[in-house]
């Protein structure tokens, strides 16, 4: 993982110094003088090699000092937090909504496979997933707001207000986020349950007489939750990718909205630090997913 | 972009040559929501190369006093807050999304196959470096990494399509690698080695024809999500101006008048589903018949 980590951030400034932006120019306008431009490339450290503003941007970050943003006018590390803040919070609220929604959609078709109430899952799960963001962010607003009118169509609201305080206005964009993880995690119940019930040892308990009931619920579904709680975790990496239309879509103040200002002003330092970012936590995701995975079954101990 | 696409495991797919059946029948056993796919995927081709024919009105012609019309019988899909007809602009659209979502689809395909083609075949260090790499990039959501990319060339077609087409290489490469893993150590391919062919003929004359199959499959894969990526973009205002009549940037215009004119959303959402998922069904009825089939051993 740390290999990969290390990799992800050659990737990242590799990319981004390869840029044409001047942060110099930007900074100091059209009309600055070459002397100028000069002096402030220096104190930015941009007239030193590739390799050197590397390790420095590397031991920076480490520090947790991620930079001067000219876009922000100010230091990144502070506002940065309070934006990736706003998105894992909106992110919480969908899984909170998504997650055990998914798991009793993803059992019940796996228990009634192949009946109408599977049917009508896996096909509304298949379309979800295979749709992006901002169409389900359309259908989720017109039937949600337009409509019923339960919810408020935008997340507009200031960047440092707290997010749990306007809960209404995160539903929308947190259900949108998940539509498709519920999706994918319903697919993969309903996958994992129908193999379950096929294993011999819940024929048995079945054969011996055991009501249906406790059979799926006390022999079944602990084994087939197992690789369930694997895709939670890395569902979340895949949460960090369409965030980008989500919070545009709905005017939401997250750390995607601060990227794209990033990709639109050419503002380097801000671009590698929200990339960064957002590399990490799903990388953080996806280990995590791997642990939860060895923790849970005692057949795949990380040797 | 999607969950599949992030979770997928690589290379699925097992690479064994299948004897070429007949055209007639390889259609024939095509089943009827495949085929209901293909009049779909044919209908937006044919919307993308007669656009100027189908299309009722010229994509950017305003009927002043018709804004936000609901569909009528003089504008089948309703007007726009312009009062510019909704058909005829998803009409219109559909050439540039097809354009850039094909060409960058196969842009990543052909990357990521000569990348997946050395690096299965090389194995070895080659291998486990490029592999590293293959899963760095990987490890960042596809849309960021395009839209870094994007930024690094500026937002334009162009460079909407060489960010997609970068973006998927690394994908498409571990399933070409792993097609070629499963290959490259069969008698025919020893007996090429043996016959002290050149490493590049065997590549492209041996193993490449042997892996068509999954390679077939993975382009029509990427095709679908290279239009939810371009879709994105044009959402997002990247690449693309108004009055272009990008499905995407419709979508995002769209947003302001939601509660007032739904059908001006609806319209391209509706586009972009139906282009979609009837591709998806394409490449899953693709799979069906080129890579589960009972596969022929190659006779050379």
């Amino acid at each position: 993982m740390f290999l990969t980590l290390f990799l992800v951030t050659i990737a990242i400034f590799g990319i981004v110094a390869a840029m044409p932006a001047d942060v110099a120019q930007y900074m100091l306008g059209q009309h600055a003088t070459p002397e100028a431009l000069a002096v402030l490339r220096e104190r930015l450290g941009l007239d030193q090699p590739a390799h050197i503003r590397y390790v420095r941007w590397l031991t920076g970050t480490l520090r947790g000092d991620l930079g001067y943003s000219p876009y922000l006018g100010g230091d990144i590390a502070a506002v940065l937090m309070t934006r990736i803040r706003n998105s894992l919070f909106m992110g919480a609220v969908g899984f909170v909504i998504c997650v055990p929604l998914a798991i009793v959609l993803g059992v019940l078709a796996g228990v009634f496979a192949g009946r109408l109430v599977d049917r009508v899952i896996s096909i509304t799960s298949l379309a979800a997933l295979s749709l992006p963001e901002f169409v389900s962010a359309v259908a989720l607003t017109l039937i949600l707001s337009t409509w019923l009118g339960w919810l408020p169509p935008s997340s507009l609201m200031e960047a440092d207000a707290a997010p749990w305080e306007h809960l209404d206005r995160l539903i929308l964009p947190a259900l949108t986020a998940t539509l498709a993880i519920l999706a994918y995690i319903a697919r993969m119940t309903r996958g994992s349950v129908i193999d379950v019930m096929n294993q011999p040892y819940v024929r048995t308990a079945r054969l011996k007489g055991l009501p249906r009931r406790v059979v799926i619920f006390k022999h079944a579904l602990r084994n087939a939750l197992l690789p369930t709680i694997t895709v939670v975790f890395n569902s979340m990496g895949w949460l960090m990718g369409g965030l980008v239309i989500v919070e545009t879509f709905f005017a939401y103040p997250g750390v995607a909205r601060l990227l794209l200002a990033g990709v639109e002003r050419n503002d380097l330092p801000l671009l590698q630090a929200t990339t960064l970012l957002i590399a990490v936590i799903t990388l953080l995701a996806n280990f995590m997913a791997d642990v939860a995975y060895a923790l849970l079954n005692p057949r795949i101990r990380l040797s | 972009m999607s969950v599949v696409q992030h979770l997928a495991a690589p290379g699925g797919a097992t690479a064994r040559a299948s004897a070429e059946p007949s055209p007639r029948r390889r259609l024939s056993g095509l089943s009827g929501l495949t085929i209901a796919a293909l009049l779909v995927v044919a209908m937006f081709v044919a919307f993308a190369l007669l656009a100027e024919v189908i299309a009722p009105y010229p994509p950017n012609q305003v009927h002043i006093t018709e804004r936000m019309q609901p569909p009528s019988a003089r504008f089948w899909l309703g007007t726009d807050n312009m009062g510019r007809d909704l058909l005829s602009r998803v009409i219109h659209g559909t050439r540039g999304v097809l354009v850039t979502s094909v060409v960058a689809a196969m842009l990543g395909v052909v990357g990521g196959t000569l990348v997946g083609l050395i690096s299965g075949y090389a194995g070895g260090w080659l291998d486990e470096i490029i592999m590293r790499l293959v899963d760095a990039l990987l490890a960042l959501p596809s849309i960021l990494l395009a839209l870094l990319l994007l930024a690094r060339l500026g937002a334009s077609r162009l460079s909407i399509v060489l960010g997609i087409g970068i973006v998927y290489t690394p994908t498409v490469a571990r399933v070409v690698r792993s097609a070629v893993l499963a290959i490259r150590n069969v008698e025919f391919v020893q007996a090429a080695r043996l016959r002290g062919e050149s490493t590049a003929y065997i590549l492209f004359r041996e193993i490449l024809p042997n892996i068509w199959s999954p390679i077939v499959v993975e382009a029509s894969v990427r095709t679908s999500y290279a239009i939810l990526l371009t879709a994105s973009f044009g959402f997002l205002g990247l690449g693309v101006q108004e009055p272009e009549p990008d499905w995407g940037l419709m979508v995002s215009r769209a947003r302001d008048y939601i509660q007032v004119a739904p059908w001006m959303a609806i319209v391209p959402v509706v586009a972009i589903s139906l282009l979609v998922i009837a591709i998806s069904l394409v490449s899953d009825g693709l799979r069906e018949r080129l890579v589960d089939l009972p596969a022929h051993t190659h006779t050379d």
